[in-house]
């Protein structure tokens, strides 16, 4: 991943609000409705950072991202997050059970609103 | 023919050629199965052909383990026995359930399924069920759904056919009054068993009635259906020959009592569509069939796990407006957006007193009550998932005889109802996979209430299935029967109901225990001829 960090920061923010479109396989998503710090990402993204914190993190979540063949970054992000389900490589917040790059996601969303 | 046992004359002999002790689904099965044999059959039956609370009063008991499990409640003491109030839930167990299963200690049949296949065939119509076709993707081929994409190694598509639900004691009544060879005897509490010298043969039993009679019944084969917690205690109060209770040389009689723990509300999932393409999800409204997840290969099982069954409940149903649920509501109707998952999770985590953990201890707490009128308010593609867990067999799980008494005199029964680290496992791993198929297949995400770090909730529930206490094994040093449900050491003394089940298994256990008593009908008239 080269782009810039910030601007990386609000592609991934994106993403975290559409994934639910996106797992629902619809991909004709508005993407101009989303807003791109979501509120409740930046929650989930917190309650990350406070059980694994945040160190190592943005290279984790580039790892998994720019792992795979080359596809646009919504279905990237689809792929990940049903193979971390597949594989049971998930995270639990507060009793939810999230997939880790989705969790992670949440977490680079939060670092970004709070100024991290 | 019903006989009221009140006019019989005190100390009076009567013998007969096979003396049921009870009139349940198994008593009234047993002695249905055997009315065209030309043997002689009386059916002792506790209570009358109404309910009675005086009688009822007999099944008093002792709680000492686990939680409040009144077992006058959990049963009924009049002809039809519990049947009077079950639900009706069936499904036949798996050929697995009867194999011997690494985490689950004692496991295996002393008989394989396919034995039992032609009793559980007869079983479904006397259950009054539909076609015998437990097979998820008939049921969905039928409703015009489609196939399941869940991964069967982890969480099943399970259907329940729903009897409507078949009340023994007034559908087969007809059956019994008019068989020439069978005598019901009403208000004949069976009170004592009564062995040889060396315990190797029943004699007779005593029967007393509540301010009545007493008199004794001699048969050549005795089979005790009393229940699964009355089975143990009718043995541990027949002391006449072995002080610790009839057949019950290697203590094991009363122990490894199980029943299905059920949590209301384990988990709880958002999903990310309102009408959430669940496979099986519609049918329980159209077909006589109800839906849940489960494991149905044991082999796929983690170890030191067993059973489960997961319950999708409430999705769009509306919940009145208890005071705490209105914040729960409000807080829900901001996420009204139709798919922002994250929204509502993430809204969820940041109110989770306030929503989740309500909604489902409230959920839990007024499930009888969601539709009453008032303040009503639909909570959006959420529901929440009900756990039903295999218990596994656990000695120190047990009915022994408490200090009191009933009115006949005789000792009241004492439970304790113990758990082990493979039900806590279990219920983690059930939610867990439940969590996994969700998110793999974007139907959802799935919260997980976590147990308490030790004990159990309050509110745990218990099924009413009363399993284990006279369990199946070749071996008597670990089973009171063996595979034809004969006492061990005791040449005609038999027991019928899930008292024998020596494992509990996801499914409900009547339609079983109606099979097995078919099975024992066939195996009586063996002995007889
Ligand atoms: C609320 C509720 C819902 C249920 N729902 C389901 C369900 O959906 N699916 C399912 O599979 N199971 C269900 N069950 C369990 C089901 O009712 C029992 O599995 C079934 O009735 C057991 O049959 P049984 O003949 O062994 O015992 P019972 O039906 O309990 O009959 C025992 C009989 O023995 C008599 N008796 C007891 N002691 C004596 C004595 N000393 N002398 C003479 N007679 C005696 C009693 O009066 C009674 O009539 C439910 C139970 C309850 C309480």
């Amino acid at each position: 991943m080269t782009t810039g960090r910030r601007a990386c920061l609000r592609v991934l923010a994106g993403l975290a609000i559409a994934l639910p479109r996106i797992v629902a396989a619809r991909p004709a998503v508005g993407f101009a409705t989303l807003v791109p710090d979501s509120e409740s990402a930046v929650v989930i993204g917190r309650a990350y950072l406070a059980a694994y914190g945040s160190s190592d993190l943005w290279r984790q979540v580039s790892a998994v991202l720019d792992a795979g063949p080359e596809q646009a970054m919504p279905q990237r992000f689809h792929n990940c997050v049903v193979r971390d389900f597949a594989q049971g490589d998930v995270v639990t917040l507060d009793g939810w059970v999230l997939s880790r790059v989705e969790a992670q996601i949440c977490a680079l969303v939060a670092l970004a609103a709070d100024g991290g | 023919m019903f006989v009221d046992a009140r006019t019989v004359a005190s100390g009076a002999i009567i013998q007969t050629g096979i003396c049921i002790v009870g009139g349940g689904a198994a008593g009234i099965t047993l002695a249905r199965a055997l009315r065209d044999s030309r043997i002689p059959v009386a059916l002792l039956e506790s209570g009358g052909l109404e309910f009675d609370s005086a009688t009822q009063e007999l099944e008093t008991g002792q709680m000492i383990g686990l939680r409040n499990y009144p077992t006058d409640v959990s049963r009924l003491r009049y002809f039809g026995g519990t049947t009077n109030h079950w639900s009706g839930t069936s499904r036949p167990f798996e050929a697995s359930d009867f194999e011997q299963q690494p985490s689950i200690p004692l496991s295996g049949w002393p008989l394989r399924r396919d034995a039992l296949l032609p009793y559980y065939r007869q079983a479904q119509d006397i259950c009054q069920l539909g076609p015998f076709d437990y097979d998820a993707a008939f049921w969905m081929h039928k409703a015009g759904r489609p196939p399941a994409a869940f991964d069967p190694a982890r969480l099943q598509p399970t259907v329940f056919q729903i009897s409507p639900p078949t009340r023994f004691g007034e559908v087969y009544r007809e059956d019994l009054k008019s068989a020439d060879n069978v005598t019901v005897y009403l208000n004949a509490n069976a009170v004592d068993v009564q062995a040889n010298a060396t315990a190797s043969t029943v004699e007779r039993i005593k029967v007393a009635t509540l301010g009545g009679p007493s008199f004794t019944i001699s048969a050549r084969l005795f089979v005790l259906a009393a229940g699964g917690l009355e089975n143990p205690r009718i043995l541990l109060l027949s002391r006449g020959v072995q002080p610790a209770g009839l057949g019950n040389t290697y203590d094991i009689v009363g122990r490894y009592f199980m029943d299905h723990p059920y949590f209301l509300g384990g988990g709880f999932v958002v999903f990310s569509e309102p009408d959430p393409p669940l496979p099986l999800m519609i049918l329980g409204m159209k077909e006589p069939v109800v839906p849940a997840f489960a494991t149905l290969a044991a082999t796929a099982r983690p170890e030191g796990t067993a059973g489960f069954q997961v319950l999708v409940q409430g999705i769009g149903r509306i919940i009145t407006g208890v005071d705490s649920l209105k914040t729960v509501a409000s807080s829900f109707a901001h996420l009204s957006t139709p798919d922002n998952l994250w929204e509502h999770i993430g809204n969820i985590i940041r109110d989770r007193d306030a929503i989740a953990d309500n909604a489902y201890r409230t959920i839990a707490r007024t499930r009888s009550s969601w539709f009453l009128s008032g303040d009503k308010v639909t909570v959006p593609h959420a529901a929440s998932l009900d756990v039903l867990l295999e218990q596994v067999p656990n000695p120190d799980s047990r009915v022994t005889l408490s200090g009191m008494k009933d009115a006949l005199g005789q000792q009241r029964l004492a439970l304790n109802w113990q758990f082990t680290d493979v039900e806590r496992r279990t219920y983690r791993h059930a939610l867990e996979m439940a969590a996994l198929e969700f998110g793999r297949l974007g139907l959802g995400r799935v919260k997980i209430k976590p147990l308490p770090e030790r004990g159990w909730p309050d509110d745990l529930l218990g099924a009413n299935h009363h399993i284990g206490t006279t369990r199946m094994s070749d071996d008597p040093k670990t089973g009171v029967v063996d595979g034809n449900c004969r006492v061990h050491g005791i040449s005609n003394l038999y027991m019928a109901g899930s008292s024998v089940f020596p494992t509990s298994t996801f499914a409900n256990p009547t339609l079983t225990i109606v099979a097995m008593s078919l099975r024992l009908a066939d195996e009586l008239r063996r002995q007889i001829a």
